[in-house]
């Protein structure tokens, strides 16, 4: 007689049934990609390719995962299928700083900006520029440094000129950050110079500390041309300033050629602290007459503006940029906004806060509240259990074999974790093992029990 | 006969590809139209003991998947395999042909929810064996060694089945359940012993978790029953039945991902209960069979991953232990192109088989594998 079925699917309806209560136990669901969602999402993907939301998770688990060529890929396919998904566009930059392409991560979020995001975006997007842009310098240092025995035999342009941090020679720390805010001033008046091209001076910095020498203050010739040549730079303005006797300030200066390490120029003056700004700009004027250069009218005003009256609000403006060169973007913003309170009117500090406060915000925000704040969920499918390795993929090729299977373990990466052999898809006939075979067992005596 | 397959296959292809073009949001399963062949061969050699001395097998496999419409998909396997048995005898069998091909059909009821499925099996291959043939089949059709192709031919046949899933907290769980109709067919060739196997129910459970953000742990059991199996003959076999012993299929898989690095750990244990014949139960039908994998999938490179593996398993029929066997493999897959995929295969093996009546012999396998997959 047929075994009657039902009294078998009685006795196992309890399994599905405790797998159920026990999953309604369970923790919440996860609604972010994560690494180990990439193979379910791979195969997901391979099954729907024109499925955005799937491609975007899949972005996310690769990224999730470290793996931003993969990520980078997978957004691009996002974007070809969904363009303006910026969720995916925030993915795609940053997987591009994953990948240390720093030019390209900006170049994304740059056009995001020009989209005129969300304000929330926005601010996000120019710390995150700011960001982008310091990783950049440090990279672009490792590289110049890593490169010097090829820059060294390149000519550097002798039009260029990179400002080193001044060196304080006294013994106020309060005045030690100074250091910077000084350099950070001669490079403001020698960019107004349309004759001269001058370095970035966070991009010497970043030299500096690649270099191990900012904290040295050994600042000599031969480093100056040293790192005036990694830089591509014709010329370094090198000096030092000191604020003793007390209420006074002097600066000297030199500019010395990356070539041979000569000193092509100098400059030195001295006044009370209140004319620190008069006595920067004596001294370059100075360097810029025994240059040769002669100034335009235009030149001239542009270089005597001075970028705050108040010493004070320039010593806090100087800490920010200490700060900054730290990456410590909290210390930063806080300095260049107490110099913009002092001084509204200074500009530079006004900027600088700005920039900081957005650094420091998207410093603080993961890259999944990032892109969030970008897109949002919206743009996501609820998640199914397709993200779970294929829960009906996998219940129906159990329950109804096919060679399909055989499509993922052949599939170019992430294959589902399917066992190497299938125990679903075992021999079932006359000749097989198991119930057929045994069948005929013992009555056909040619049927081999063992291989 | 094989010239008309391969069109029809490639009908199957186009018109599903050019359907599933116009319907960029197709629901089906199988989204694409793709197709994986190659070439996979196997073998083992026993030390003398067993009267057996090796077993080898190579196979063609093709696999087509295409979507037809917005909820159907439909996928087609056949193969050309071709099994070799040698004995310490000095006789050699060869078994070569065409295997059953399998037609099944796809329908999605529901996206990523609920999939429905009718599935055809066409007797392509050989189900008619002759005696020495069938020492060749019933070789390959092993549990334990699980060659590639276990089965050269059956009958025409039909399963239906469906497939739920659902989110539960944290869980994906799925739930299915199919029957399988197999017609009558003669196994032997120069006897009228004819066989009629019973229907196979089989209902499956699956859940799958994340374990923190880089775990997931999937667990699964599927359990099948039959109903009588019928024989009937004139010569050496006479009328009977027989009443297979429900099968148990359960399933436990855990990766995790390292960078750019997945381990899987995997196992899997089939037992079936042991069967009632005619004359009273067969305990020499129970079995069970234990196979455990790890598995360290790296990607060197965007579409490129190299996947070293061992693998254990333990072969029990009845109440003793009949074979331990260790594996290891290496598999690379790479994206030639956007469309193309290759994956290579080899593996070795190693261990013993044991049989109550000839003792126990060692044995070595060796296989390797390449597939392309093709995608539209």
């Amino acid at each position: 007689m047929p075994k009657p079925p039902r009294a078998l699917f009685a006795r196992f309806i309890a399994l599905p049934v405790a797998i159920w209560a026990l999953g309604c136990t369970g923790a919440a669901p996860s609604t972010q990609a994560l690494p180990a969602d990439a193979p379910a999402l791979e195969a997901e993907v391979a099954r729907h390719p024109d499925d955005a939301a799937a491609s975007l998770r899949l972005l996310k688990a690769y990224y999730a995962a470290g793996r931003f060529a993969e990520a980078r890929q997978t957004a691009a396919t996002t974007l070809r299928l969904q363009p303006q998904n910026d969720e995916a566009d925030v993915y795609l930059g940053l997987s591009y700083e994953g990948l240390a392409r720093f030019d390209s991560a900006r170049a994304v979020y740059s056009a995001l900006l020009a989209s005129q995001p969300r304000k929330a975006l926005h601010h996000l997007l120019v710390g995150r520029l700011a960001i982008v842009t310091r990783e950049e310098l440090v990279a672009d240092a490792r590289h110049a440094v890593a490169s010097e025995s090829l820059l060294a035999s390149t000519p550097a342009d002798p039009h260029t000129v990179a400002v080193m941090p001044f060196h304080y020679v006294g013994s106020d720390s309060t005045f030690q950050p100074l250091e910077r805010g000084l350099a950070a001033l001669v490079v403001t008046d020698l960019s107004r110079v349309h004759e001269l091209r001058v370095v970035e001076r966070a991009r010497l910095q970043a030299l500096l500390d690649e270099l191990k020498l900012a904290e040295s203050g050994r600042l000599d010739p031969a480093t100056g041309a040293r790192s005036g040549r990694l830089l591509s730079a014709g010329q370094v303005v090198e000096g030092q300033f000191a604020t003793e006797p007390a209420s006074q300030v002097r600066i000297d200066a030199t500019v010395v050629r990356a070539a041979d390490a000569q000193v092509a120029a100098s400059g030195s003056n001295a006044d009370q602290l209140q004319a620190l700004f008069d006595v920067e700009k004596t001294v370059v004027l100075q360097l810029l007459s025994q240059l040769g250069i002669a100034l335009t009218p235009a030149e001239s005003v542009a270089i005597s503006e001075r970028p705050t009256r108040d010493i004070e609000a320039f010593l806090l403006y100087s800490r920010g940029l200490e700060a900054t060169d730290r990456g410590d973007f909290t210390a930063a913003a806080a300095a260049f906004s107490a110099a913009a309170r002092r001084d509204p009117s200074f500009g530079a500090a006004t900027q600088q806060a700005a920039a900081s406060e957005a650094a420091e915000a998207a410093s603080a925000t993961a890259p999944a509240d990032l892109a969030t704040a970008a897109g949002g969920s919206a743009t996501l499918a609820p998640p199914g259990p397709s993200l779970g390795l294929g829960a009906l993929t996998a219940a129906i090729n159990a329950a109804v074999p096919s060679g399909a299977t055989l499509l993922a373990a052949v599939a170019s990466s992430g294959a589902l974790a399917l066992p190497v052999s299938d125990p679903n898809r075992i021999c079932e006939g006359a000749t097989c093992d198991g119930p057929a075979r045994a069948v005929l067992v013992g009555s056909v005596t040619i049927i081999f029990k063992l291989p | 006969m094989p010239v008309s397959r391969g069109i029809a296959i490639a009908v199957v292809c186009a018109v599903g590809a050019s359907r599933s073009l116009r319907g960029q949001a197709t629901d089906a399963l199988y989204a694409r139209c793709n197709a994986v062949s190659g070439w996979e061969t196997r073998g083992f050699a026993f030390d003398p003991g067993i009267g057996t001395k090796s077993v080898w097998e190579w196979t063609l496999p093709l696999v087509v998947v295409a979507p037809i419409g917005r909820s159907v998909s439909l996928d087609l396997t056949t193969n050309y395999a071709s099994a070799r048995l040698d004995s310490y005898a000095g006789s050699s069998e060869t078994l070569s042909g065409l295997t059953d091909t399998e037609v099944r059909i796809l329908y999605t009821m529901s996206r990523d929810r609920l999939v429905g499925s009718i599935s055809f099996n066409l007797p392509t291959g050989q189900h008619t064996l002759s005696a020495s043939q069938f020492s060749v089949a019933g070789a390959v059709g092993s549990n334990y060694l699980s060659f590639p192709v276990s089965n050269f031919g059956t009958a025409f046949g039909v399963t239906g089945g469906v497939a739920y899933a659902q989110t539960a907290g944290g869980w994906n769980l799925g739930l299915s359940g199919s029957a399988r109709y197999l017609s009558t067919y003669s196994p032997f060739a120069g006897d009228t012993v004819s066989y009629a196997p019973g229907m196979e129910v089989r209902v499956r459970g699956g859940a799958d978790r994340l374990l923190g953000n880089k775990s997931r742990l999937l667990l699964g059991a599927t359990v099948s029953t039959f109903s009588t199996d019928v024989y009937t003959g004139s010569n050496a076999l006479v009328a009977g039945s027989y009443a297979p012993g429900t099968r148990l299929i359960g399933d436990v898989t855990w990766l995790r991902v390292f960078g750019r690095s997945t381990v899987t750990v995997a196992a899997w244990d089939l037992y079936r209960l042991a069967g009632v014949g005619s004359t009273g139960p067969n305990p020499e039908t129970k079995e069970n069979v234990l196979d455990a994998d790890v598995r360290l999938t790296y990607g060197l490179r965007p579409g490129v991953e190299v996947e070293p593996s061992v693998a254990f398993r333990q072969w029990t029929p009845a109440d003793y232990v009949g074979g331990r066997l260790g594996s290891g493999a290496l598999t690379v897959r790479a994206g030639l192109t956007p469309r193309l995929a290759l994956t290579v295969v080899g593996r070795y093996d190693a261990g013993w088989i044991f049989d109550q009546t000839s003792g126990r012999a060692n044995l070595s396998g060796y296989g390797a594998s390449a597939f392309l997959r093709l995608e539209r």
